[in-house]
């Protein structure tokens, strides 16, 4: 056990390392710069701004400068925030995200979970079909069409929370509702094709042959069974709301990650883009070792060290 | 009789969602304790960049350091476009070439520091070293001998002329004749910055030091800065040593970066803002229809143009460039397809550039004598011209203006046009490096004269980006600038704007209005073409529930 999670941590690294590189390469090999603005600059002042941040280096010699820093903690500053470590910006940003994300996995799981195992208990029936209906639709709306009717109902309208924006204490709900209801959607149709599945498997037939209750059926073998395939989707889809939308953050004007994920990737602010993008590969890297640990525990089938 | 359980569930359910609904009802809007502590909510925009004046190059950054710092002269509480005194009392010069300005003896730094002569001299020094590659130093170079010292043609600033004969007064030489001058100095490349705090964190040329952030940002302007959390908002507050601080009516300013005019709009009709900095531009026709109290429109020093690449045929033919503009019916594209108030263009400097220069009359739509020229050009009908691709950032806005182009040359001259849109970095960098056919663009007047807009086009100037340049226009723009006399003067500049009209390396389009969203209780308010604004006039009315929308 311990040398699988040994092992993973420094498949884990090697990712990160590769995330951070990709990134760096795709930016600064691309067309752009982060000094450009609406005003051009002369061109020995972009000569010495190249020279202060040692742009005017091989690409490999830069690349190597920034994981360095990376490695060694020691952060790059922002290009567009001037003055501003990378670091110092995450810092402010982070628990913005982590609130808003970490209450929108909550929705999700605590909605979309009972809302697929009761759909899956009336297999066909009316039931079923309302809540797979909802969950359908909840997955194809965008959130960039749910946010702003969210906004306008339950602030505009209703006056329950505010509108937008972000300081005063209920600002969070709206736009984790809006991200947990259509993470939510997603995971009862999960749960509901798990639990069908697990349901018809034989192990139940017997089960249910020798008599045993149907409530304690569904809650101790069959969920069991039916959580595997949901697990697996819950470690991506926790990484990527803890980290922010940028959609989201945009229609509740949130100061999260979400936004600086898509402004330094236009402003060719590498060293943010970069910090962001490692800072996802290791969510992932972190939830998705939590799965297979979880799985392991919940199905005794699966031998870790056998991976 | 059993109750079932959802009899019971279903209203308990209901009377907690009416109580819950009723209990939200009385919480004051973020309106209404501003307006009772003089708190103003302003709208800014993109999140800036820097607080250092010498760091920036942007609109949002001017609005905010222009509340934080003050320069020599500062903006006028009626017309903030008008000079006012600033640091400086008074100041005076008889040829226009030669300045002096006198300083207030009151003047102190927001630490009580005093604030003097030197403390100008100092920014001025550091926003032209070349080592700290200030982006927005040319804006200096009407004074004598500062491009060179930016340029590190020379490294002794004296060779500047600029000097301080005592601690209350300035002695400045340009490079000729500046009737604008004081106005340019309400830009915040000209302001004064503290050295004793910029070197408590640094050299002076060193970039990226943490002086300019909360907590460490020492100012001398009518507010200072209180705290400023990234996208989320800025917070500067009355600053007591200002030497006018008894005028000063706000006790704070808080600064949102909205970056989304829906929401911003969102947030505006919820009670959270007192100013937005834009409005929509799918609501600007419907906001126009209905004329509530809250909405307004007013010009801004800026025209929107389309530049042409001079070095690639066939747009290196004036001919073919004066039928392509020929070919626009600007008064359709701005009543109805963007619908926004703006006015069509006839001439490239904008309307309020100066009084005594009246926007050009020498733009207009006359298809017959576009198919003319472009026939005369070799092209009749548009046959043999090649497809041209309109380059726009990824807008689209400005994709529906760059489809009106390309249906109108169609229809009018019958030649293929590709639209083709890249993010705003991308753009910027293929427009420089002049690989494009037609790119779209834009100027915003740095200080009223038309000298502000001509300047760009002169040949290789680092925002021309069409590749065009003629001797001629260049020796008009040099005139000017020895020229005293405001008539004469003026109309050596419309000679040049003549000239390049009858080129046509940029196509303009239209002259921008700038709309927004304003609350009843702000009173001082006053529109500036060039987005100045003196907040110690501003002050907020006892709170007023917004006008229904009819």
């Amino acid at each position: 056990m311990i040398r699988f999670i040994l092992s993973r941590l420094i498949q884990g690294i090697i990712v990160i390392v590769a995330v951070l590189s990709i990134t760096f390469l795709i930016i600064r090999l691309g067309p752009g710069s982060p000094f450009a603005s609406g005003r051009e600059m002369p061109e020995y002042v972009r000569e010495n701004l190249d020279r202060i941040y040692g742009l005017d280096k091989p690409i490999i010699v830069q690349l190597w400068r920034n994981l360095v820093s990376f490695a060694t903690f020691d952060l790059p500053v922002s290009f567009r925030l001037k003055g501003w470590g990378v670091g110092e910006i995450i810092a402010q940003g982070l628990p913005v995200s982590f609130t808003v994300g970490g209450a929108a996995f909550l929705i999700a799981i605590l909605l979309g979970i009972p809302a697929g195992a009761l759909a899956a208990l009336r297999a066909g029936k009316f039931r079923d079909r309302a809540t797979m209906a909802a969950a359908t639709l909840g997955v194809c709306v965008p959130s960039l069409v749910l946010g702003p009717v969210i906004s306008l109902i339950f602030g505009l309208k209703l006056h329950w929370f505010n509108a937008a924006g972000w300081g005063s204490s209920g600002d969070w709900v709206l736009p984790s509702v809006t991200l947990g209801l259509i993470s939510a959607a997603a995971v009862a149709r999960l749960t509901r094709g798990g639990l069908c599945e697990a349901l018809a498997a034989d192990h139940i037939r017997t089960a249910r042959a020798k008599g045993v209750d149907e409530k304690m059926i569904v809650a101790r073998h069959a969920f069991k069974l039916a959580c595997l395939p949901l697990i697996n989707y819950l470690g991506p889809l926790a990484a990527g709301l803890l980290s922010g939308s940028f959609v989201t953050e945009t229609v509740f004007q949130l100061p999260g990650l979400g936004r600086h994920f898509v402004s330094s990737a236009l402003h060719k602010d590498f060293t943010l883009a970069m910090c962001l993008a490692g800072l996802f590969a290791a969510l992932i890297v972190i939830f998705n070792l939590l799965v297979d640990i979880l799985q392991a525990w919940l199905n005794p089938r699966i031998r870790l060290s056998e991976k | 009789m059993k109750l079932s359980p959802r009899l019971i569930l279903i209203p308990l359910l209901a009377a907690g969602i009416w109580l819950f609904h009723q209990s939200r009802q009385d919480r004051p809007s973020r309106i209404q304790v501003a307006d009772e502590n003089q708190v103003l909510l302003i709208g800014n925009g993109t999140e800036i960049e820097s607080l250092d004046p010498h760091m920036v190059t942007g609109q949002p950054e001017h609005r905010i350091i222009s509340a934080v710092f003050e320069g020599l002269v500062g903006p006028d509480a009626v017309d903030p476009d008008a000079d006012a005194p600033g640091v400086a009392e008074t100041w005076e010069s008889s040829d226009m070439q030669n300045w002096t300005f006198h300083l207030r003896k009151d003047a102190v730094w927001s630490d009580g520091t005093p604030l003097t002569a030197q403390d100008f001299l100092y920014a001025w020094q550091r926003i032209l070293s070349p080592e700290l590659a200030s982006q927005y130093a040319e804006m200096l170079y009407l004074l004598k001998g500062a491009a060179a010292f930016n340029k590190g043609q020379t490294k002794d600033f004296s060779t500047v002329a600029a000097t301080a004969p005592d601690d209350h007064t300035l002695q400045l030489t340009l490079e000729g004749p500046a009737p604008y001058f004081p106005g340019m100095l309400k830009h915040y490349t000209w302001f004064p910055v503290p050295r004793h705090a910029i070197e408590k964190f640094g050299t002076m040329t060193q970039r990226d030091t943490a002086w300019a952030r909360p907590g460490s940002l020492v100012s001398n302007g009518a507010f200072t800065l209180k705290d400023w959390r990234i996208n989320h908002y800025l917070s500067v507050v009355k600053n007591p040593r200002y030497w006018d601080a008894a005028r000063v009516k706000l006790q704070e300013i808080q600064f949102f970066p909205i970056d989304n005019g829906e929401a911003e709009e969102r947030i505006f009709l919820d009670h959270q803002l007192h100013v937005t900095d834009t409005v929509p531009l799918a609501k600007i026709p419907l906001y126009r229809a209905a004329k509530p109290a809250f909405f307004t429109q007013t010009p801004e020093l800026s025209v929107e143009f389309y530049r042409c690449n001079v070095t690639r045929p066939p747009l290196d033919q004036a001919k073919v460039r004066q039928a392509l503009s020929l070919a626009l019916d600007r008064v359709a594209l701005v009543d109805q397809v963007i619908r926004s108030g703006h006015q069509p263009a006839t001439g490239y400097t904008p309307p309020g550039a100066h009084p005594q220069y009246p926007p050009l009359k020498k733009l207009g739509f006359d298809p017959e004598r576009a198919r003319r020229l472009l026939a005369e050009a070799g092209f009749p009908g548009g046959k043999g011209f090649r497809k041209i691709e309109i380059l726009t950032n990824s807008s689209d806005s400005a994709r529906t203006v760059a489809e009106f182009f390309q249906e109108s040359w169609k229809k009018e001259l019958g030649i293929e046009v590709g639209i083709l849109q890249q993010d705003w970095q991308v753009y910027l960098a293929s427009q420089h490096s002049l690989n494009y056919d037609i790119a779209r663009a834009g100027w915003v007047g740095d200080y009223t004269d038309p000298l502000t807009f001509l300047d760009i086009l002169r040949t290789g100037n680092g925002n021309n980006d069409t590749g065009w340049g003629k001797a001629e226009y260049d020796q008009r723009l040099d005139a000017s600038t020895s020229v005293v006399d405001i008539p004469q003067r003026m109309k050596i500049l419309q000679e040049a704007e003549n000239l390049l009209l009858d080129e046509l390396p940029i196509i303009p389009v239209y002259w921008k209005k700038d709309a927004i969203l304003i609350r009843p209780e702000v009173q001082g308010w006053r529109a500036s073409v060039l987005g100045h604004r003196c907040y110690k006039a501003i002050s907020l009315g006892p709170y007023q529930p917004l006008a229904e929308m009819p």
